[in-house]
């Protein structure tokens, strides 16, 4: 039993060392602890509040959402994630909602007026293949990406993919679907 | 029975097989701990602080077990933690399918093409696994038992 432990620590030892070795060196190496500021809501009554003092036409605005938007390293501006209220405040006034679920999901029930823009045939195309896609779209326009809500995170990616293009007024609405549709408000089935 | 589990064959058989299931299942992560650390959160099981950490190291057990699996290096020590991986990927991919989370379980690729009936399949092939593997530990170091010896012996005395 002794024996089988020692095994055991040995094992883990030495995995905890490459990987932590490997994690360092690597190009593709990720913070020991994990960046929760993606899925924090925290900005969003903020952004609802200068949303609300200083309302503009939320199809053709040509300012970016945020007064200071958050551009990152790569150089595009970060998608915000908003909660519901803002989130219907949006919807209100005609902004763009994106389902970035699979096309049997959205037709088995979406936000009412949303596109179909599913994260997982979006993400396999080509730069130029995503341009093409968005070309229609204003790229200062505010655009609100859901998915099921919860666990799902292709809200999340799709919002930086489409970000990543140039689009500045990108938001993730994280309760997505699910907590749309228990709110009562429009859907389409 | 116990002859047959036991017998070199068999126990090498097992853990080519298995460790070499490790391997496999370990390179895709090995160096892409971003989109495993997703993986994980996606089973909604574990705290913040503890998912980026657990996508660094794990990769690497499952590799080193593997590895020491197929070389019959540290054979107690390797399948005692195949045993614990394989019944906690049991427990999250069980409580992923009670929930009905639609997720990619993160086993063997981190393509988001997952759907829930690949789940169940996981649920099988983990348990065939765990069965396997026990076999390797239970009666992988096959030691003489006391009436056994005894006998042994015995027969040498010319007693029986």
């Amino acid at each position: 039993m002794v024996k089988t432990l020692k095994q055991i620590l040995i094992i883990f030892i030495l995995s905890s060392v490459v990987g932590l070795i490997v994690n360092t060196v690597s190009p593709k190496g990720i913070p020991l602890i994990m960046d929760m500021s993606k899925y924090s809501t925290e900005q969003s009554d903020k952004l609802k509040e200068d949303f609300v003092n200083n309302p503009y036409d939320t199809a053709n605005h040509k300012e970016p959402l945020m007064q200071n938007p958050r551009y990152n390293k790569e150089g595009f501006i970060e998608p915000q994630n908003i909660k519901l209220d803002f989130a219907k405040l949006l919807y209100d006034k005609k902004a763009l909602f994106f389902d970035a679920r699979k096309p049997e999901d959205y037709n088995a029930g979406h936000i009412k007026g949303a596109i179909n823009i599913s994260y997982e045939v979006f993400h396999k195309k080509t730069k130029e293949e995503q341009t093409e896609m968005m070309k229609g779209y204003n790229k200062n326009g505010i655009i609100v990406c859901y998915c099921k809500g919860g666990e799902c995170e292709m809200s999340i990616d799709l919002a930086y993919d489409i970000a990543k293009l140039g689009f500045t007024s990108m938001n993730i609405y994280l309760g997505g679907y699910k907590e749309w549709e228990d709110a009562g408000y429009p859907v389409d089935k | 029975m116990k002859d047959f589990l036991s017998n070199k064959y068999i126990q090498i058989g097992l853990r080519i097989i298995i460790g070499a299931i490790f391997i496999y299942a370990s390179v895709g992560k090995l160096f892409n701990a971003e989109a495993f650390a997703k993986a994980i959160k996606n089973y909604d099981m574990l705290p913040f602080a503890t998912l980026n950490i657990l996508a660094i190291i794990l990769p690497y057990v499952e590799f080193f077990t593997g590895v020491f699996l197929v070389l019959g290096i540290y054979k107690k020590g390797s399948s005692a933690i195949a045993i614990l991986s394989l019944v906690m990927f049991l427990i999250a991919l069980t409580s992923a399918y009670a929930r009905g989370l639609d997720i990619n379980c993160g086993c063997f690729s981190l393509e988001t093409t997952a759907t829930k009936s690949d789940i169940l399949t996981r649920i099988f092939e983990d348990i065939l696994m765990l069965i396997g593997i026990l076999i390797v530990y239970i009666f992988g170091e096959k030691k003489k038992s006391e009436p056994e010896e005894i006998k042994e012996n015995q027969i040498i005395k010319g007693e029986i």
